[in-house]
């Protein structure tokens, strides 16, 4: 009996009432597909353009063309424009994802590609130094080619937790066979001691090979790559995770490789989940002693969550934002759970899915400015029941329409701005040798305490704000503090890095521009041998000179705080040495501060440091506001935490 | 009154085995006991005092009682033994009540606050399609809280997921073979591809019985974008039919499979050790959801021995296919052929030895009755063999087991 869904039963009760009889048998189809029961569940028809193509190894393909109403009184197409929404920003994160992978991966896949390639040609020349006129391949000199070792790339995966890592082999594989090399991926799967090693052999056959062979003999192998056109590429098997295979199998496929490796170009990579010395605890010394290994290291999860924070968190677009508690938690599930960012991706894309499965609104995050709003009547409703767009007077729906696109657009620049500040800060933090994951955690702390926002006089690096995060390390205060501190070369370096990433925020380029311009004419003057040195390396010399400094500067200080002066300083006013400190009736001149003329050209460094961290903190007051602050922000920004937090690994208790 | 009827404790009935033992002692025992002690002087002055003289004899005496101290300090000994023994037995080795009695009593047990939690299940439907979508984004369900999912997970299929074909896996079965049930996933998959597809051939090569689980999982994993997908709903993923790795490995595989969306439910807190990191966030991708439904494991508990069913007969079960396991073939057929008996002639009280030695005998499986009987040892040593006595005055093997035990441990050795 079909129902109107074109189900085989009549209703639901129903149907669980049935399958009554089912519940002793280990399987059974409860409904079968049909097109009738498919078509009920489309709202309109698929339109392959915004279906987004499915990948290997991640299930993508969304089917859904709507996501069911938040309310009642919600227009059909509403639902429809969300889904599409959310497609179009969980399409464009994921892209950024893979582009922050592919670019972290690729330099390891390019040095494993020339490692074997040097190691082709060293055994080429070893091959022509030892090989008479006369002979030729690949029968001659038996015992010393037999005496030679099997070349192993280790590929450090620098986590015990491999599960970033499910694509980069898969990828490696790929990028070695542009390279024309004959490649084979092995799993831990394969190499299960009750298939023995016939398993891994078997499997390294098919892939290169091609057929399914009834016996495992590498004499197919050899037989194979003799007769192979292309005879003089490498045969290259990559084992994943290496240390999930049984040892004893993994011995025995290693010698039998290593027996053959007279007749055949073989090289082995293999994936180490903690380091490469733990290939000699997971295989017997007379084993290793047949290899010939090689290390290579894969960048560790700091450097790829990094890499994400960047590109996918402080991308100006698409507009749809998480917010600073959500962030937390983000980074929470990196930092309290098991180091890898694919549970930060996946946490990331649950509260994306959350976001434009409850907020009614949150199609606006990839609306187009320019063309005008449609279903006006709807959004007058939504929008104006906003609390963040209450204080707006609409009088029309032209007005909403108007201001919509206002906030919209206030929201885009602030974002981009906001963006564009913490990307200066970690790029500062960088270049001192801080963590930039945990530097951005220390930003997420303070803005979610409003630090920020606090009275523009108090100073980013008083002790009183540190307390205020709870007696956690002050990266933020000892940011600035080492940019005061830095040499000329690492201001150079910094303030050339603002100015490219300060496309959003003019008046700070002009500004580094105009501080690097007179560190630029100031250098001149001054011997910048003994300063080119940065945070990091700073030799003894430039270490006891900054000592010096400090104690002049903690006098300087002393005499501010005592005069209860602010320690502010204005770029603009800075002209030929001097600087004017707010407060103060007339200009202080570096000399009378510094004394003798030759450590008032060190000072000068100094002093441009100081304005670099000064800049740096009017910035942060001015631009790191919260988007929970900004109007519209309940449509865009995605708040509500404690919705997902316990959707990516349960319950702590139940 | 009442208090002699009430059990014996492990203190009492210990303090009787003592009792036992100290008037299971002969007399000239307790005797020699009291000339023994402090007051009552050594056996020498026994021997001093006797009457006629007659040293030997006394001797002779003394070397009995000597004997006979012995042994009853050992059948004391054997007593107190039997006593840890009772006091280790657990609520479920006391016969109590019938197995039968006891699921007819509990099935007509009516269940409380019935329309709370029809409330609460209905309150779900609210989240259907937020799953719907999760699912559709790639992620798989987890189910987890207190009571039966099974109703909420089918009701949840049959009202929105529509969009493709749904199959139930009821992973509370004691034993479930997981090759037929991921042909039986492939061989939708085919019959739903060649229904969209409009073309056998447009659904690619049909899913064979002969295919390997990998080979078939392959086939589930369809990197065309057109291709539909199947949903697979399994009850109780850590059930006792699917709580091996290898099974788990099958499952995550199969999870992880483009053509493939996951649903399952799970009722042990310690689940999540089934699965490594990799597995539970890369392959499972795991929503997990809290959906406490409190309604009764009727269905799920029904292939789990009652607590407060005498035999613990799947307790021996588990025990006795261990025991089978690590025998040898022939040992396990002579195990099947008296299990054969026993099944076949359900009313009679056992086989003979002699008849067990004929039987295996014409089936080659033992060559002299001391091998069968080396066998047998084995048996009775680990108690999947009891002997009781036959109406005829003969000694009459049987398992002691239920018959339907006793079907299921066959299959279990064959598999």
């Amino acid at each position: 009996m079909l129902d109107d869904r074109g189900m085989d039963v009549s209703s639901d009760e129903e149907h669980t009432l049935s399958n009554n009889g089912d519940a002793s048998q280990a399987c059974f189809i409860l409904h079968k597909f049909t097109k009738k029961s498919s078509s009920a569940v489309e709202v309109s028809p698929r339109e392959p353009a915004l279906s987004v193509k499915r990948k290997r190894g991640g299930k993508q393909d969304i089917s859904l063309s709507s996501l069911s109403p938040c309310s009642a009184d919600e227009p059909e197409d509403c639902g429809v424009w969300r889904m599409e929404a959310f497609k179009c920003t969980w399409a464009d994160i994921e892209a950024n994802i893979k582009e922050v992978f592919e670019v972290l991966n690729t330099r390891i896949f390019k040095e494993v590609q020339k490692f074997i390639h040097d190691i082709l040609f060293y055994d080429a020349q070893l091959e022509l130094y030892l090989s008479p006129k006369n002979n030729s391949y690949p029968h001659v000199h038996g015992n010393e080619r037999s005496s030679r070792r099997l070349h192993v790339a280790l590929l450090c995966l620098r986590n015990i937790d491999s599960s970033d890592h499910t694509m980069t082999f898969f990828k490696l594989k790929t990028h070695l066979k542009k390279a024309n090399y004959h490649v084979a991926n092995l799993l831990p799967h394969n190499f299960l001691s009750k298939n023995g090693v016939g398993a891994p052999l078997r499997s390294m056959l098919k892939q290169i090979v091609g057929i399914n062979p009834e016996t495992t003999d590498m004499d197919i192998l050899a037989s194979w790559y003799r007769a192979e056109s292309d005879a003089k590429s490498p045969i290259v098997i990559i084992i994943e995770d290496a240390e999930l295979c049984n040892s004893k199998v993994l011995a025995e496929f290693v010698i039998i490789l290593s027996e053959w490796i007279a007749e055949l170009p073989l090289i082995l990579v293999m994936g180490m989940a903690t380091s490469g010395e733990a290939i000699r605890k997971l295989l017997p010394g007379s084993t290793t002693r047949h290899l010939h290994m090689h290390n290579f290291m894969f960048p560790s999860p700091d450097e790829y969550l990094e890499g994400i924070i960047k590109g996918v968190i402080l991308r100006p677009f698409p507009l749809f934002t998480v917010g600073h508690d959500v962030l937390r938690f983000l980074l929470s599930q990196y930092d309290k759970y098991d180091s890898t960012v694919t549970s930060f991706i996946r946490a990331l894309k649950m509260a994306c899915m959350e976001h434009f499965m409850s907020q009614p609104l949150s199609f606006l995050c990839t609306i187009s400015l320019d063309s005008p709003l449609e279903n006006v009547d709807y959004l007058w409703r939504s929008v104006s029941v906003l609390p963040s767009m209450q204080s707006k007077q609409y009088q029309s729906d032209r007005d909403v329409d108007k201001g919509t696109v206002m906030a919209l657009s206030q929201y885009k620049e602030q974002k981009e701005k906001w963006s564009s500040t913490v990307n200066c800060i970690l790029a500062a933090g960088n270049l001192v040798c801080m963590d930039p994951v945990k530097v951005f955690a220390e930003i997420l702390e303070r803005q979610a305490g409003g630090i920020f926002l606090n009275d523009a006089n108090s100073s980013l690096n008083s002790d009183i704000l540190c307390n205020e995060l709870n007696g956690k390390t002050c990266l933020i205060p000892a940011l600035l503090k080492r940019l005061r501190d830095s040499s000329e070369f690492t201001v150079n370096k910094i303030l050339m890095k603002w100015i490219e990433l300060t496309e959003y925020i003019p008046e700070w380029k002009t500004e580094a521009q105009q501080i690097l311009n007179n560190l630029a004419s100031e250098s001149s003057l001054i011997n910048t041998t003994e300063f080119i040195s940065d945070g990091c390396t700073g030799s003894t010399r430039t270490r006891q000179l900054a000592t010096g400094i400090n104690s002049i500067e903690d006098e300087r200080q002393e005499s501010i705080v005592s005069n209860g002066g602010s320690s502010e300083m204005n770029v603009s006013n800075l002209k030929d040495g001097q600087m004017r400190i707010h407060g103060d009736a007339e200009p202080l001149n570096a000399t009378r501060l510094y004394g003798t003329p030759s450590m008032q050209k060190k000072i000068g460094v100094r002093m441009h440091g100081r304005l670099s961290a000064s800049l740096l903190e009017q910035m942060m007051r001015k631009y790191l506001i919260p988007f929970e602050k900004l109007p519209l922000n309940e449509a865009l920004c995605f708040q509500n935490v404690s919705s997902i937090k316990e959707v990516p690994s349960g319950a702590a208790e139940w | 009154m009442g208090r002699s009827k009430v059990a014996a404790t492990p203190v009492q009935q210990q303090g009787k085995a003592l009792k036992q033992a100290e008037t299971s002692v002969p007399r000239n025992k307790r005797k020699s006991d009291q000339l023994a002690s402090p007051g009552g002087g050594s056996h020498e002055e026994v021997e001093e005092a006797s009457p006629d003289g007659s040293a030997g004899n006394h001797k002779a005496d003394v070397e009995v009682e000597e004997t006979s101290f012995a042994q009853s300090y050992f059948r004391a000994r054997e007593a107190l033994s039997e006593t840890a023994k009772n006091s280790a037995k657990k609520l479920s080795d006391l016969d109590i009540v019938d197995e039968n009695e006891l699921r007819t009593s509990l099935s007509r047990v009516t269940f409380k606050h019935e329309k709370e939690r029809t409330t609460l299940l209905n309150n779900y439907k609210a989240l259907y399609s937020k799953w719907h979508f999760q699912l559709s984004c790639g992620f798989g369900l987890l189910m987890y809280g207190f009571g039966s999912k099974r109703s909420l997970l089918e009701s949840f299929a049959s009202s929105t997921l529509i969009d493709g074909t749904v199959i139930v896996v009821n992973g509370y079965l004691p034993a479930i073979n997981m090759k037929s049930v991921v042909f039986t996933i492939a061989d939708s998959l085919w019959e739903q591809k060649k229904s969209v597809l409009k073309s056998a051939k447009a659904a690619g090569e049909r899913p064979l019985v002969t295919h390997s689980i990998d080979e078939l999982i392959a086939f589930l994993d369809d990197d065309n974008d057109e291709s539909p997908f199947v949903y697979i709903i399994v009850h109780n993923i850590d059930g006792p039919g699917l709580r091996d790795p290898d099974t788990q490995q099958v499952l995550a595989n199969l999870a992880a499979a483009n053509n493939v969306r996951f649903i399952a439910s799970m009722d042990h807190v310690n689940t999540p050790l089934l699965w490594d990191k990799r597995m539970a966030s890369t392959k499972f991708n795991w929503c997990w959801h809290n959906t406490p439904t409190y309604v009764p494991y009727t269905v799920e508990a029904m292939h789990l021995p009652l607590i407060l069913v005498s035999s613990g007969s799947a307790k021996n079960a588990r025990s006795a296919l261990l025991v089978l396991q690590s025998l040898t073939p022939n040992a396990q057929s002579v195990f099947r052929t008296l299990a054969d008996y026993q099944l076949s002639h359900s009313e009679e009280l056992g086989l003979s030895v002699h008849k067990l030695y004929t039987l295996c005998r014409e089936r080659f499986l033992v060559s002299s009755e001391l091998t069968l009987r080396s066998h047998l040892t084995e048996f009775k040593d680990h108690e999947l063999v009891r002997s009781r006595r036959g109406p005829d005055g003969q000694d009459c093997l049987f398992i002691p087991l239920p018959s339907d035990t006793i079907t299921r441990l066959l299959e279990q050795i064959v598999g």
